[in-house]
């Protein structure tokens, strides 16, 4: 008799344990499913909440921080991209690039002198870079391809972050970076904060 | 007495304990078995019964999807294996080649270098991809510590239960049916595809602020080649012929600056697709980023042929035992393929490879 209840005891304690391990486990709800941790992050598109431009529906309202503009068309990073790409309409290019083990999927949309990139989160896409292609476009603020310096800092301030040849600016939503080449820009791009400066 | 029943009891109570445990996390961990295969390619090595290859390669999606073993046998009668998984790290790679030693000893080990523009982890679930499939090993704990983003946790990739816990309400067929036994999804780690999606646009390529390889990335390639000489074996760098991610002309010529120094092959097949064959109207699954199967058993006649000559690989096609082993591989292979193309006729798309895109 004594020898059944201290087994009844021991397993009703083991059984405990088990349902302590899973159950305090459970309550670190912050991280997903592995699956679904990362789907549709594909560059840091989860990581948004700064901006106070996020994913508004209207193409050419008011905004604040860096955005680009093409043709009275406000494109800001963390931005739907639908709406945007309803007035832009069709781009010269599309291309896609699924991320290895579909975590993710990258896209792009080319139109004249700029292109930029999407991610999708909850089954919408939104822009998570803008990069000039040539000098037919220039940021709000003037700066085209082959600017220098001198240019970028009358027009956006000394307060840069420099890393080799790029200085970049951040408004927390949108970091925006210019490489110099032989003293001239080379590139210009808006892009989410946490970028991998490596590309590809 | 009492107490050395006590004793037993106890012991019992810890061994059940212990066996739901294990239960509940093979339970509860992804089996990789209809969606994102990419997940079960690392294990499927283990089961393995004849490990002695003459050719592995490690790697990223540019080796397991690029490279037919089976055609450097058919052709070759090399023996080869891949080990590779989505976006593995280079120290990652660098320490699946230490663990794989502990097992066999290979003429020749390939690389592919695009991993050398990561210098950090990117994403957990490629680290999972990388490790879960890994038994307990040195090598492994390694690579954990190597590859843990901020936010991830040791002992969840020793004790994965505490990472996959949450799964229990998303649990499907899949996980009961794989609960004991996982089915091959590659063919000796090449993961095949055969559907066509072809080239139409390349993405104009980035300008980017510095073009330099880390010290992390050339440190964890300097101990691979340290690793091979130490143990007789040929290193080959590679890069994939594949157009995207751009691949700059300022890190090939690093490559080929950091083999010459090494005295080591590197060929970049991206500049000899017109001499292999490929192209890329029918030879990608993905516009470019990956060959589908028609690309990789081009490309891996094309490379049989140079890592026969070049490190005077034997072939193997007269042992009889080879023969038979690969023989069922080759019937595997084929059926496949065959399974492929028909679902490829009925659905107009593979449905292993789809099912996700479609929710997302």
């Amino acid at each position: 008799m004594k020898n059944r209840k201290v087994i009844v005891i021991i397993t009703v304690l083991a059984l405990v344990a088990v349902g302590a391990v899973v159950a305090a486990f459970s309550l670190d709800s912050n991280k997903g499913n592995i699956d679904n941790a990362n789907a549709g992050d594909n560059g840091g598109g989860s990581k948004n909440s700064t901006g106070g431009n996020r994913q508004n529906g209207g193409v050419t309202q008011e905004k604040e921080g860096y955005y680009f503009e093409y043709k009275g068309i406000k494109i800001g990073i963390n931005d739907e991209a639908a709406p945007i790409l309803e007035a832009l309409g069709e781009p010269m290019h599309y291309f896609e690039a699924p991320s290895c083990a579909f975590e993710g999927m990258d896209k792009i949309y080319s139109y004249s002198g700029f292109e930029f990139t999407t991610y999708t989160k909850d089954n919408k896409d939104y822009i998570s870079s803008i990069v000039f292609l040539d000098d037919t476009v220039t940021t709000r603020e003037g700066i085209t391809l082959n600017a220098t310096l001198d240019d970028i800092i009358k027009a956006y301030g000394s307060e840069y972050e420099k890393s080799y040849n790029q200085f970049s600016y951040s408004d927390g939503n949108c970091v925006l970076s210019f490489i110099l080449e032989n003293d001239g820009v080379v590139s210009v791009e808006y892009s989410l904060p946490t970028g991998n400066n490596m590309g590809g | 007495m009492v107490t050395w029943k006590k004793a037993v009891k106890l012991a019992v109570v810890a061994l059940f304990t212990i066996a739901l445990l294990v239960f509940l996390q093979n339970l509860l961990m992804p089996k990789y078995m209809t969606e994102i295969l990419e997940g079960a390619l690392i294990s499927e090595y283990y089961l393995e019964e004849f490990k002695e290859h003459d050719v592995i390669f490690i790697g990223d999606c540019e080796v397991y999807e690029n490279f037919s073993p089976i055609v450097l046998w058919k052709e070759y009668g090399i023996t080869s294996f891949i080990r590779g998984s989505a976006q593995q790290l280079i120290w990652q790679s660098y320490y699946l080649l230490e663990e794989t030693l502990k097992y066999e000893k290979p003429k020749v080990v390939v690389f592919n270098v695009l991993s050398m523009k990561y210098d950090r982890p990117q994403k957990e679930s490629y680290n999972r991809m990388a490790l879960d499939g890994m038994p307990l090993s040195v090598p492994k704990l390694k690579s954990i510590k190597a590859s843990m983003l901020d936010d991830e946790k040791f002992i969840t990739y020793l004790f994965p239960i505490l990472r996959y816990h949450s799964r229990w309400s998303e649990l499907s067929a899949e996980d009961f049916k794989y609960l004991f036994k996982k089915r091959k999804v590659t063919h000796n780690g090449y993961l095949m595809r055969v559907d066509v999606k072809p080239v139409t646009t390349i993405p104009k390529e980035k300008k980017l602020a510095n073009y330099q390889f880390s010290d992390i990335c050339y440190g964890y390639l300097d101990k691979m080649t340290e690793l091979c000489k130490e143990n007789g074996i040929e290193l080959v760098l590679i890069k994939a012929p594949t157009i995207y991610p751009h691949w700059y002309d300022e890190w090939d010529k690093q490559m080929e600056d950091y083999a010459r120094k090494n005295d080591l092959l590197y060929i970049n097949f991206l500049k000899y697709t017109d001499e292999i064959g490929i192209d890329f109207q029918t030879d990608t699954y993905d516009a470019g980023l990956h060959l589908n199967l028609s690309g990789a058993e081009k490309l891996s006649g094309y490379f049989g042929k140079i890592l026969q000559e070049k490190f005077n690989l034997p072939d193997r096609r007269n042992n009889k035992k080879l023969n038979m082993i690969w023989a069922a591989k080759e019937d595997l292979y084929v059926s496949e393929m065959e399974k492929q193309y028909a679902e490829l006729e009925e659905f107009g798309y593979l449905k292993a490879f789809n099912s996700r895109r479609n929710e997302d």
